[in-house]
């Protein structure tokens, strides 16, 4: 063999050495750096109310991944680029030093943060363990400073390590992109404010006495007065307030009258008697249980939604509050408010205000109203 | 010598006002027939009287002479148009809870803290259902008025237009 033949041979045992390395090295790569899959980076709000894409803004970044290798797992770094690939530049006005906190992590635990380095941080166990084959991991980022600028895109580069400092044994990896976006402030002002409603009926809507359903205020009674029965009548009204000292409930008006001739009104709260002159009002808890003395008063349902001495608040006032007894004065008086646990504000409720007539069998014969107004007043 | 006016003030305290009619069945329009020529009343309404007031508590200090404007936010949660009318009346406590009792004619005579005279009537406001506007409030305190608290009501009063006319 010549000595060139001898550089040749030995030329080509070259090549057939270093193709051998080089496969060797492809396949080695190829084994080692899966790609992280389901990876997402979730921008939420953080705990001084920063909605989670302000720029600027301090706020929480949520990781979720899957890591594909069940090999050793020490480390996981989240480097933040203007880039997915390539050479790493800093993302502008990007802070993860500090006061960043891993605040969250499920999947794989067992975590510690370093945050020294800003814009890659990484997160670390004192001894690493096997990752587990395709396991759902969740990392949670609090504290971190957005990018400054608006419509800011940027990148996080996540890579698995081995090691326990991110220095050897790159593993797997995997890119997650979000962006700062323009806020989108809202403001809405709750005056204070009084509302107040009455008709012959006022209807729930889910539940909520709904003063859009009130119906005409214009009421009659049941049937024709009569010594021998009792005529009831019913209203409705409802009020809500955030006034501080909540609301109070009057009402004016005269007794019943046709013309010269009335209807004697019941000055204190008392049962109904038929046979004898009364004009009277219940504002609660005549639920429908018909009275010793007066069997057609099934009145009214007590108010609704029941008080509860916080958010409800509405009662009706001594006199009228008491099943089966009735009262009217002509002078005007007070009969509800919003002081059920303490006066102040309360949601909105239903009352009921039943009326009874009572007449003697030489009650002279007319057409008996009344128009009552009721004062709806917040208190101070 | 020192020269100081006097600051004074007041609360205005807005309230809903709204009407029943109860009527006993017509046993006597059977007994005596109404006028043939009589007008015919015009319909009730089909819907009752709902009304927003805000804010529902107004306080304001002001000094003697001047003129203080203020505004009010009514709105119609009823299902029909509501004409709205206000009214100025004085106050005094009702008791020791903050109740308020509006003095009405001659309660309101020698009422020191009164202030319903101060008050401009308002405009009358029409609103159809869940309209807001505005009620413009002016109070015109007398150069002589006496120093102090002055306490006076404005009573919203929704009707529906059938019965206004």
């Amino acid at each position: 063999m010549t000595l060139r033949g001898k550089t040749d041979a030995l030329f080509k045992l070259g090549l057939i050495a270093l193709a051998i390395v080089y496969f060797s090295i492809f396949l080695s790569s190829n084994a080692s750096a899966a790609q992280i899959t389901s990876r997402s980076l979730t921008l939420e709000q953080g705990a001084g109310g920063d909605g989670g894409s302000k720029p600027g803004g301090t706020v929480k970044h949520k990781f979720d991944f899957t890591i594909p290798s069940n090999t050793t797992l020490g480390s996981i770094k989240f480097q933040y680029c203007t880039t997915a690939s390539g050479t790493c530049s800093p993302v502008s006005g990007l802070t993860t030093t500090g006061s960043v906190t891993l605040s969250n992590q499920s999947g794989l635990t067992g975590f510690s943060l370093d945050n020294t380095t800003n814009g890659s941080p990484f997160i670390h166990r004192t001894a690493a363990a096997p990752g587990g084959a395709n396991t759902a991991v969740s990392y949670e980022l609090s504290g971190v400073v957005n990018p400054s600028t608006t419509n800011q895109t940027f990148y996080v580069r996540i890579t698995t390590y081995s090691s326990e400092d991110v220095t050897t044994g790159a593993t797997d990896t995997g890119t997650v992109a979000a962006s700062t976006a323009t806020q989108i402030t809202l403001t809405g002002t709750m005056p204070e404010s009084l509302i107040f409603c009455t008709g012959g009926a006022i209807s729930l809507t889910s539940g909520i006495p709904d003063c859009s359903t009130a119906t005409s205020g214009s009421i009659t009674f049941n049937q024709l007065f009569s010594p021998a029965d009792t005529a009831v009548a019913k209203s409705q009204m409802a009020a809500s307030t955030n006034a501080d000292f909540g609301y109070s409930i009057t009402y004016t008006g005269a007794t019943l009258t046709s013309g010269s001739n009335t209807v004697t009104a019941m000055t204190s709260a008392t049962t109904s008697v038929r046979g004898t002159r009364q004009f009277g009002m219940n504002l609660t808890l005549n639920d429908g249980t018909a009275y010793t003395n007066a069997p057609n008063v099934t009145g009214s349902a007590n108010i609704a939604p029941t008080s509860n001495g916080t958010n409800y608040r509405g009662q009706a006032l001594t006199g009228y509050d008491t099943a089966g007894t009735f009262k009217f004065n002509a002078a005007g008086d007070s009969i509800a408010n919003s002081a059920n646990g303490g006066a102040g504000p309360t949601d909105v409720q239903l009352y009921t205000a039943s009326y009874i007539a009572n007449v003697s069998g030489g009650q002279p014969i007319g057409t008996y109203t009344t128009t009552l107004t009721y004062i709806c007043t917040a208190t101070f | 010598m020192h020269k100081f006016k006097y600051s004074k003030y007041i609360q205005i305290l807005m309230s809903v006002t709204a009407s029943m009619m109860v009527v006993a069945p017509s046993i006597a329009l059977a007994a005596t027939p109404p006028p043939t020529k009589a007008a015919a009343p015009p319909p009730n309404p089909t819907y009752g009287q709902a009304l927003e007031i805000a804010p529902p508590v107004i306080y304001l200090t002001v000094n003697p002479g001047e003129t203080k404007k203020t505004q009010i936010f009514l709105r119609d949660i009823s299902s029909g148009d509501l004409i709205v009318t206000g009214e100025a009346n004085d106050f005094t406590a009702a008791g020791d809870d903050g109740t308020p009792k509006i003095l009405l004619g001659d309660e309101a005579a020698n009422n020191p803290y009164s202030m319903k005279k101060w008050v401009v009537a308002p405009a009358s406001l029409n609103l159809v259902p869940r309209e807001m506007k505005t009620m413009a409030i002016t109070i015109n305190v007398p150069a002589t008025a006496s120093p102090g608290g002055h306490y006076g009501i404005i009573r919203f009063t929704a009707t529906p237009p059938s019965l206004k006319k």
